[in-house]
Formats: structure tokens, C-alpha cells, sequence
């Protein structure tokens, strides 16, 4: 028993590195063109001298008035039962107790859903955190990555936004929920709660060439949509 | 006649029951009580040495109450040992991280476990207390899940629930090879964990949201509890008492939030119920360690059906009642409880003559 049990305990271990390492070359043996976001979009995480890792966090708007995309419709796609009516009774109980769910989300790059929502800014005159959700990432406002469309597969949005260059396409955890604009009924709406995964880890070799702190990456996507840094060059603010 | 070879708790247990026989018999002969004749006397401490002493030198055990005491405190030390070496390995691997390339990562995080399993199995060797033995034990345990954790960060993996099941497997398995209690409570949580994602994703939410739903806990809590049950018996209690806490700390908070309920009841029907629930089993708690002389299960629930029950008075008379008499209240309720313990307690006795 105790063999059979220390040989379990020495082979996890190297089962575990294998399967992460066929699991990576799964990933990248195929996958969308790549994309190149700034500092803007990938933001490095603070590093010290006891925490060299270097880790971008991933940083999109999902501004509230251009949400429209987010429909009882693409919720219901999405698998939630959004068969109670917003204004009904419990009705907020009901969104409220949703499971979030896995789905995944294209977010556009530089495009018209960013040129939009600095427009509405501009007319709005008011400040830009007034409008823009907070996630958990504490996404930047000058990030110019919108959310713009989720689907249950990947190979949905795939087909519908194929240049990866301008949109890029990510696992995510999504959920409904109930707005209340001032003086009309509530309406239901979702949203993004997570991308997964919501951070890329910098390979040591190209971490030297983040030191302007203004700098141009690129990353691809594999076909497990799981990215990855392919370079990463120092650029003009 | 013939010995069956005892388990190391088994041993610790009959060396317990001597020392305890021996100082009885001593103080009875104090008071004046005639002894046994002394040929069954010489014959008993003859048979009593020999057990202690083929168990003295297979398992190492205490044999004294000055013996036990410094266990104790060998198993404290072990304890805060383990964790700062832990905390020290994670910490040199976030110093040295970004300076490694990526193969050398990988190689690292691989070694580590590995590493820490040979040193396991290798002071184990020497060790016959183990206390050592299970310092690297824990340090591999935790090697393991930084591991995962790390290659999931180098390769900007998605995640999967099943890294639980895997943190559980290596756990489990240090833990039955050399019976060490804190990597199988460890075992037992990773293995909870693991149920309650798998009931999440099965419903079709996302396995990483699993603890805001506390009920997911309540079937793997129940079915690690009684799993738990048929472990090795040095090992048992702290399996059982680890599952038992994961079962009902979700009774307690769902008893007090039915809004991160799963059921689709009103939150006053869902905490109503659970309210019951918790009075359910903190009594089957109780009566469960008193008749099967688990104290740590007793202990367990008698503790949590206190906490529940200030939480009930807190929720029903904090807002409305005089300070004064809400403790006052609190105290007669104590009194009362102490007094119904006392009447069991006798008719326990009066059962026992």
C-alpha cells in the first residue's frame, strides 16, 4: 500500500507537467492571427524585487448604454432562463440567483464600439467612470478593447469576426442582469464578469522590453483559446 | 499466545490504557485495597513491558504523560514549520520567477514536489516519530498545488475543475503512505472542493463560482464524511472533523442568507429550513459523539449549535431588546443548557451501572 501510494505521489507530479505541456502545443499548433494591443489594454502587473513575475492584466470597457448587443435573446443563447419578466415580482431575486456561466466573448480592438463610446462621452460631457462598469479587472478607461458579442462556442464568433487583427475572441464568465434606468421599468440586460484567462503571463526574455512602460504587443490566440505573448516592442506614447 | 501486530495508534492507545491501569492500581493500594496475588501481578507487568517496549521500538511512542506533552508540542512545532517553509518556497519562487526562462520553469515547478516527496520518504526512513517526515510531507503538498498553479500561469490556461481532483489524489496519497493527518484533511477539502465544482458545472454554471452556492458543498461534505470514516484510524478523526466542518458551515450561512441559496424559494422559506437543518444536525452531532466517544465530534457540534443559536438570537432580539436583557436571556439559556446536560449526563451514568 505504501508503495503503491509514494509511486501515485511521484507520478502526479510529472503527469501534471505533461499534460500542461501537451495541453500548450494543443493550444498553439493552431489559432487566430495575432493581435497587437499597448499598455493601454494589457496592463503589467506592479513587480517588486520579491515578485519578478511578469503578468499583464487584461483591461476592456463593457460600457453600459452600448451593451445593446446583450438581448433577452443572446442571454437565452447563452443557456439562462430568462423567461421571467423584469418587472414581475421576484423578478430580481430570479436574475440575481443565475449561475454565472461559461460562454465566450469577442471584444473589438481600436474599431467603432470605442469610437462610439467616446463619442457618448463627449455629448455627455461628464466624467467617463459615470458610464463604464467596474469589473473586477478595474478595467482603464483609454483601454480600447470593447466587448461586442458573446456566444456559447468559440467557433460562433470565429466565423462572425474573422479579422483577428480587429477583434479578439476569449473565453469568458458571463451573467444576466437587471438594469433600473431612472424612471422607467427595469430592463434585462448582462454581463461580463471575467474574461478566462483574464491575465498573460510575459515570457522572461521579452521582459526587458517593457521598462518605457509604453510598449506594443503581440498576442495570438490558440485553438483552446488560451493566448500567449509573441513579442513585445517598445513604442511612442 | 499469539500478538496480532497493532497500527501506531492502536499502540498509543494500549500504552495510554497502561500507564493509566498502573497508577490506578498504585492508588488503590494506597487507600488499603488488598492487591491481586503476585505471581498474576508479575505475570501482567511482564506482558505489559513487552508490549511497550515492541511498541517503543517500531513506533516510538509516549510512554509517559511528560512523553505525550512533548509530542505535543514536536506536532505544534511541525506544524508552523511546515508553514513557513511553505511560505518561504513560495516566496523564493516569486523572487526568482521572471528571471528563469520558460523551460527552466517548467523544470522547477516539476522538481519541487518531486523533491520534497524524496525527502519525505527519505527522513521517514530515519525519522520513527515522523514529525519530520511530515514537515516535507506538507511542503510537498503545497509544492504540488504551486505546480499547477504556476504552469497553469506560464501556458495562460483556461482551468479546469479536475486540478482539484488532482490536488486531492496527491494529498490522499502522501497522506495514506505514512498516515499523516494534515495532508489528508487537506485530501478531504480538495476532494469537497471537487464535488461542489463538479455539482455547479453540472447545472451548467461556471465551476469557479462553486462557493457562492454553498449547498454545492453539502452532498461531497456528506459523502467525504462518511468516506472519511473508513480511513486509518491515526488519521480518522481529522478527516471526519474536516469533512463534518464542510458540512456545516454552509448549513450555518444558508440558516442565516437564503439569497445564496440554490432553490428558487423565498429566501425566508430556504433559511427557515436550514434553521431546522442546523438544529437537526448539530443534536445528531451530539448524540453521535457521545454514543460513539468521538469528543471532537461532540465538541464540533456542540460548538456549532452554540454559534447558530447566538446568530438566531442576534438576528430575533438584537434590535429590539435592552441590551441587558438580551444577555441576561443569552445566560439563562446557558444555565438551562448546562442543567439539561447535567439530567443526560445522569441518566448516562445511571445507564452505565
Amino acid at each position: 500500500m505504501r508503495r503503491l501510494a509514494l509511486a501515485a505521489a511521484v507520478v502526479l507530479p510529472l503527469v501534471a507537467t505533461s499534460a500542461a505541456l501537451l495541453s500548450a502545443r494543443t493550444n498553439r499548433a493552431a489559432g487566430r492571427d495575432a493581435i497587437v494591443l499597448t499598455e493601454h489594454e494589457l496592463q503589467l502587473r506592479p513587480r517588486s524585487s520579491d515578485n519578478s513575475a511578469a503578468i499583464f492584466e487584461i483591461r476592456w470597457r463593457e460600457p453600459r448604454q452600448l451593451a445593446k448587443w446583450m438581448t433577452r435573446a443572446k442571454l437565452e443563447e447563452l443557456g439562462f432562463n430568462c423567461q421571467v419578466d423584469p418587472a414581475a415580482p421576484g423578478a430580481d431575486r430570479h436574475y440575481r440567483q443565475a449561475l454565472p456561466r461559461a460562454a465566450f466573448v469577442a471584444l473589438e480592438y481600436d474599431g467603432p464600439a470605442v469610437a462610439a463610446w467616446l463619442e457618448a462621452q463627449r455629448l455627455l460631457a461628464g466624467p467617463a467612470s459615470d458610464d463604464t462598469r467596474r469589473r473586477p479587472g478595474r478595467p482603464e478607461p483609454t483601454s480600447h478593447l470593447v466587448a461586442i458579442d458573446a456566444a456559447p462556442n468559440a467557433a460562433t464568433l470565429d466565423r462572425r469576426y474573422p479579422d483577428a487583427q480587429r477583434h479578439l475572441i476569449t473565453s469568458a464568465i458571463v451573467r444576466p442582469d437587471l438594469d433600473w434606468p431612472p424612471g422607467k421599468p427595469p430592463a434585462l440586460g448582462g454581463r461580463i464578469m471575467i474574461l478566462v484567462p483574464g491575465e498573460i503571463h510575459v515570457p522572461s526574455r521579452l521582459i526587458s522590453h517593457l521598462a518605457s512602460g509604453h510598449y506594443a504587443v503581440t498576442v495570438r490566440y490558440g485553438q483552446r483559446w488560451e493566448p500567449w505573448v509573441v513579442d513585445i516592442a517598445a513604442r511612442q506614447p | 499466545m499469539s500478538r496480532r501486530s497493532l497500527s501506531r495508534a492502536e499502540a498509543q492507545r494500549r500504552a495510554d490504557q497502561i500507564r493509566a491501569f498502573r497508577a490506578e492500581l498504585a492508588d488503590s493500594a494506597r487507600e488499603g485495597l488488598a492487591p491481586p496475588p503476585a505471581d498474576w501481578l508479575d505475570s501482567l507487568a511482564r506482558h505489559q513491558d513487552d508490549l511497550l517496549a515492541a511498541a517503543a521500538s517500531q513506533f516510538d511512542i509516549d510512554r509517559t504523560l511528560s512523553e505525550k506533552q512533548m509530542s505535543l508540542g514536536m506536532s505544534a512545532a511541525a506544524i508552523f514549520g511546515a508553514g513557513a517553509l511553505v511560505a518561504a518556497v513560495v516566496s523564493y519562487f516569486d523572487r526568482v520567477w521572471g528571471t528563469l526562462p520558460a523551460g527552466w520553469q517548467v523544470a522547477a515547478v516539476t522538481a519541487a514536489p518531486l523533491a520534497a516527496v524524496a525527502a519525505t520518504i527519505l527522513v521517514a526512513r530515519r525519522e520513527r516519530t515522523l514529525h519530520l517526515a511530515s514537515v516535507c510531507a506538507i511542503v510537498a503538498c503545497a509544492a504540488f498545488v504551486l505546480q499547477t498553479v504556476m504552469l497553469g500561469q506560464i501556458f495562460n490556461m483556461r482551468g479546469s475543475p479536475h486540478v482539484l481532483a488532482a490536488w486531492a489524489a496527491f494529498a490522499l496519497a502522501l497522506a495514506l503512505a505514512y498516515e499523516f493527518a494534515l495532508p489528508f484533511a487537506a485530501a478531504i477539502v480538495a476532494l469537497i472542493g471537487y464535488g461542489s465544482a463538479l455539482t455547479i458545472t453540472t447545472m451548467g454554471g461556471h465551476w469557479s463560482t462553486a462557493l457562492q452556492r454553498p449547498e454545492s458543498l453539502l452532498l461531497p461534505a456528506a459523502v467525504a464524511l462518511v468516506a472519511a470514516c473508513r480511513a486509518p484510524e491515526s488519521i480518522r478523526a481529522w478527516g471526519r472533523d474536516t469533512a463534518l466542518l464542510l458540512l456545516l458551515a454552509p448549513v450555518l450561512i444558508l440558516s442565516a442568507s437564503g439569497t445564496a441559496s440554490l432553490l428558487t424559494w423565498a429566501p425566508d422559506t430556504v433559511e427557515l429550513g436550514y434553521q431546522i437543518l442546523a438544529v437537526a444536525l448539530g443534536i445528531a452531532a451530539i448524540v453521535l459523539g457521545i454514543r460513539h466517544d468521538h469528543s471532537d465530534v461532540f465538541v464540533i457540534g456542540a460548538s456549532f449549535l452554540a454559534v447558530f443559536l447566538l446568530l438566531r438570537f442576534v438576528d430575533w432580539w438584537w434590535d429590539w431588546m435592552p441590551r441587558y436583557l438580551f444577555f441576561l436571556l443569552l445566560a439563562t439559556l446557558a444555565l438551562v443548557w448546562l442543567w439539561l446536560l447535567r439530567v443526560f449526563r445522569r441518566r448516562l451514568s445511571g445507564e452505565a451501572s
